[in-house]
């Protein structure tokens, strides 16, 4: 019960906060730096390894108020593998279906995943909706990470719009700015996320299929 | 003398024996346990899209995962969110693919209910147009197992991706048979 009321009064806060979101007026300020905090460094003097792996549906930064929908969480060894799904999120401003997340660690490689269907954000006006959105990230020791994004049936403003699948590929947009298949790389691993709309002046970035791995 | 020709006469029938056994159970356990995760769509029997998103396997001597499907045959969508997972298979004849089974809660029409489900996932590499899902619950709700892909009016989309095992993947000691996992609920 205690833990029922938490989620209520936890989704009432988000359903605020993306109600405040979508009336926003667009404001230039500096952009917020990246929602995922930096990967670490690798360990020096050739200790145990350092496993990163985390995923989430959705990771958004609002007013300075961070927002996780579907969370898998920090991985913390490869024996303890981390999932987390939900069947319906639906709020003012955002709704989407069949959320998952997923991370997982070996101990040579890291994958993580996250993915939702139906995905509908309104965000300063605009309308941004996806058909299917995951985001995959595999890290293996000694190679480097690789990184997967899969964005199907994307909508800008009732418009369809076809990703090029390129890394990082970049729209423009009265306010907002998209990023779709964004992925960071550094000497551990990898961030994939599949889209990534940020407002002009930097209060809002929403990240929807967010997968970290690093070794 | 007699002794050893009946020997020589039951071993191949023994052999026999236990492969027939062996057919008639012939979803198991994968040794050593490994996970699948995916999400994605497939087009309904009814023409609706069922979106899915699940990840399963086995932990620390236990069955792991999550499993949501929503049928957008009705307004609002029927939806399943597992509550329990308490199987994870594999078939020999479908090495890529893994049934995962458990209890959920259904939405429908207004209503909830809890029953069992046991979906299957199928990897057969990138792009996933080739992956495979289907559910079939104990309720009679049956979507047979179809490819994700191709993507638009008469496809789906998604991916699946069957991982390898790691130290954590172990299985329950002695694995349950399959009907102790699944019930009487057959692959999809």
């Amino acid at each position: 019960m205690r833990y029922k009321r938490s989620r209520f009064w936890r989704i009432i806060g988000v359903a605020g906060v993306l109600a405040m979101v979508a009336a926003w007026p667009e404001i230039s300020l500096a952009q917020l730096p990246g929602i995922l905090p930096p990967l670490p460094p690798l360990p020096i003097g050739g200790g145990t390894q350092t496993l990163t792996g985390q995923a989430s549906a959705v990771a958004a930064v609002v007013f300075g108020n961070v927002i996780s929908i579907v969370d898998t969480g920090t991985l913390s060894s490869a024996s303890d593998p981390l999932g987390t799904s939900e069947s319906i999120v639906s709020m003012s401003g955002f709704a989407a279906e069949a959320l998952q997340a997923a991370t997982m660690a070996w101990s040579d490689q890291v994958a993580s995943e996250a993915s939702l269907g139906n995905m509908a954000l309104t965000l300063a006006g605009t309308t941004i909706s996806a058909d299917f959105i995951m985001s995959r990230a595999l890290a293996v020791s000694g190679a480097g990470g690789q990184g997967l994004s899969d964005i199907e049936g994307l909508r800008i403003g009732g418009v369809p719009i076809s990703p090029t699948g390129v890394p990082n590929e970049s729209i423009s947009l009265p306010g907002l700015n998209l990023t779709l298949n964004e992925q960071i790389q550094s000497a551990s691993g990898i961030v994939v996320n599949a889209l990534r709309i940020r407002t002009l002046d930097g209060l809002i970035d929403v990240i929807i299929g967010s997968a970290k791995a690093g070794i | 003398m007699r002794r050893t020709i009946y020997r020589l006469a039951a071993t191949p029938l023994l052999v026999i024996v236990g492969l027939m056994v062996r057919t008639a159970d012939a979803h198991f356990v994968p040794a050593p346990c490994d996970f699948i995760t995916g999400g994605g769509w497939v087009i309904g029997d009814s023409g609706a899209k069922v979106n899915f998103g699940a990840h399963g396997g086995c932990k620390h001597g236990a069955f792991w995962g999550h499993v949501n499907v929503l049928d957008h045959t009705t307004s609002p969508p029927a939806h399943l969110k597992s509550t329990e997972i308490t199987g994870y298979l594999m078939d020999p004849n479908f090495p890529n693919a893994r049934d995962i089974c458990g209890f959920g809660e259904v939405t429908f029409n207004g209503g909830t209910f809890t029953t069992r489900f046991r979906v299957r996932m199928e990897d057969n590499g990138e792009p996933g147009g080739s992956d495979r899902f289907g559910v079939r619950l104990e309720s009679g709700y049956d979507l047979t197992t179809r490819e994700l892909g191709p993507t638009g009016p008469t496809g789906g989309g998604g991916n699946i991706q069957l991982h390898k095992p790691n130290p954590s993947t172990t299985g329950p000691s002695p694995a349950p048979t399959e009907e102790e996992m699944c019930g009487t609920l057959t692959t999809p």
